[in-house]
């Protein structure tokens, strides 16, 4: 009788248990399945806003790069804001029409949240994630960068064009482009005006 | 003397200690090695936390810059590449357990023994986790909720030493602490803000002077506390509900292994501080053999070189992670455990002898084969990952064009 009790008990905190993991495994798997887009929705506390200043006129100096120090090559700053640490490249990028960029981005991988190695030298070309392999190219052309470019190349009309300056995923496990942090020039310095984490 | 003896007396009188010392224990569990794996683990813990309380006096938390030499004992390349230099940038963590490893009298030893004995704990739990699967002990009276118990005190066992590899900020340690940050992001991409939670309690995804006092705490704290009680829980259980029998198939026999007993003092009793003895002397023999350097130091915005590897103990996590898609490899663990979890009501039926339950016993083994096929794979070669449309949990094109407004051209 007794025994008759504890096995419902374990049952019922067994199958709840299973319950909550298969629903929470099976949701997404459901939801790609019948439509990916539908998932959007859902996903919009998947990063958050973070407001470093209001604007770029009253953005503390320690927020800031000195433009003539990017043109070394990309520089790594550690933006705090209260509690919250929020690790950021900047660097500049050499779009396609010849001009240099001013650019910011979180460098918490959007995988399993490694921190990602800047690349590309003097200009700031892509990140590299060394833990599982995902790499992230910015793209340089300020029409915005056709997502797969052998289908544009036959329909242009229906090319679907990824942002100017957006680091996507080129390769490896990452399921989102880099986040990235707004930026603004105000005289000689670059500043990070609101971050994604 | 005398007194000395009375002392004794009057102590095991007064507290009762002769039904303890005079505990029938069964014969069999004393000679079958697979009764001893849980032992090792729960005297794994005691030193871990009588060296640990040491190492908590010493060890300071903290991410400010400092300056540290170098390990001697730093291996590879990047090993040599810093032992050129005098100093290097590290974090307070990290210099602090330099001071412990280098600066302090006997500090050398104290770590090796905690990071040796740790390691050893692991092990054993996985041995003991796997032996009582082979011998089907939740199939007796109260083996269910022991098992469940046992598998909770597993995951918290894991859960340790991931904080504790945390705590020195070597490069690895802030990997581990940024995957431990962010994994629980995949949740948030499931529908359930877990990643939000993670970050409404510690204020940050990335590492902080806060998240770091976060992990000290529940390191020396929160965690073995959790263990200890459970620990005291699963002791009773075992005490009055009595060890797994033996996998005997003949009923008669069964009986009389099971009706043989003996006194936990002298018997248990001896073989415990034996196996206690034996496991120091192995912990620091590996200690003198192949004692563990620092690894890397690590600062903020630092690059971060290729090929860097998790320890032994997540390897076949790291593996599958790199070699299935991250849909499935946050999803193996938690269907691994959840396997554990639900083994007591699949296999009910039979008894506990190898050869009625050889199907379990197989279970056991590729079990043990997936979590050790990963582990060798992880060492031995680093495994090429191609995007498939499998490869992506479908997530919101949340991009955002890094500026206020049009992007806006410097210079030439």
């Amino acid at each position: 009788m007794v025994d008759e009790n504890r096995r419902n008990v374990l049952k019922f905190f067994i199958g709840s248990s299973v319950a909550l993991s298969l629903g929470a495994l099976t949701t997404p798997l459901v939801g790609s399945v019948i439509n990916a887009k539908a998932l959007a929705l859902k996903g919009e506390y998947s990063s958050i806003e973070v407001d470093l200043c209001e604007n770029v006129d009253n953005c503390p100096e320690e927020y800031s790069v000195p433009i003539s120090e990017l043109r070394q090559g990309p520089k790594f700053v550690l933006l705090k804001k209260g509690n919250t640490a929020i690790p950021a490249v900047f660097g500049l990028v050499k779009a396609t029409d010849g001009k240099e960029y001013p650019a910011a981005y979180n460098t918490v991988c959007t995988h399993f949240g490694c921190p990602v190695n800047p690349q590309g030298g003097k200009y700031l070309t892509g990140f590299g994630c060394p833990c599982h392999g995902s790499t992230f190219l910015i793209c340089p052309d300020p029409n915005g960068c056709p997502e797969n470019a052998e289908e544009c190349a036959k329909n242009p009309d229906q090319c679907k064009r990824l942002p100017f300056l957006e680091a996507r995923v080129t390769g490896g496990p990452a399921p989102r482009p880099l986040r990235p942090i707004k930026v603004a020039v105000k005289g000689d310095r670059v500043y990070a005006v609101k971050a994604y984490i | 003397m005398r007194a000395l003896v009375r002392l004794w007396e009057l102590i095991v009188e007064r507290f009762h200690l002769k039904e303890f010392l005079e505990h029938p224990v069964p014969r069999y569990s004393n000679l079958n090695p697979l009764y001893w794996l849980g032992d090792v683990a729960a005297m794994s813990f005691f030193i871990l936390a009588i060296t640990g309380f040491a190492l908590a006096l010493l060890y300071t938390p903290g991410l400010s810059l400092t300056q540290t030499p170098p390990d001697p004992l730093m291996p590879g390349q990047h090993g040599e590449e810093l032992q050129g230099k005098k100093v290097y940038d590290a974090t307070q963590s990290y210099s602090s357990v330099y001071r412990i490893t280098y600066l302090t009298p006997l500090g050398f030893i104290l770590r090796q023994i905690h990071l040796w004995a740790a390691y050893m704990m692991i092990f054993a739990t996985l041995a003991h986790f796997f032996a009582k699967f082979i011998l089907g002990s939740y199939k007796r009276r109260g083996g269910g909720a022991l098992w469940l118990l046992g598998v909770f005190l597993g995951f918290l066992t894991i859960n340790q030493a991931v904080l504790g590899y945390i705590l020195p900020l070597h490069l690895d340690g802030i990997l581990a602490i940024q995957i431990g940050l962010n994994l629980f992001r995949y949740f948030d991409y499931f529908g359930i803000p877990v990643g939000q939670l993670v970050l409404s309690v510690l204020g940050s995804l990335f590492v902080t002077d806060q998240v770091i006092k976060m992990i000290y705490v529940l390191h020396i704290l929160v965690v073995p506390a959790i263990i200890l009680v459970l620990l005291g829980l699963k002791i009773n259980g075992i005490l009055y509900g009595g060890v797994s029998p033996p996998p005997i198939k003949d009923a008669e026999l069964r009986r009389k292994a099971m009706e043989e007993k003996e006194p936990f003092y002298p018997h248990r009793f001896a073989l415990t501080v034996g196996q206690l003895l034996l496991q120091l002397s192995v912990i620091l023999l590996l200690a003198a053999m192949t004692p563990l350097p620092l690894l890397e130091p690590w600062v903020p915005g630092q690059q971060v070189p290729a090929g860097v590897r998790p320890p032994w103990p997540v390897m076949w996590y790291y593996t599958y992670v790199k070699m299935i898609d991250p849909f499935i490899s946050v999803g193996l663990p938690i269907f691994l455990v959840l396997f554990a979890l639900v083994v007591p009501l699949l296999d009910r039926r039979g008894g506990v002898s190898i050869e009625e339950r050889w199907i379990w016993v197989a279970i056991a083994i590729v079990y043990i084969a997936i979590i050790g096929y990963g582990t060798v794979l992880g060492f031995l070669v680093d495994i090429p990952k191609e995007i498939t449309p499998l490869t992506r949990i479908s997530v919101p094109p949340d991009y955002a064009v890094p500026y206020i407004g049009t992007p806006q051209a410097v210079g030439p």
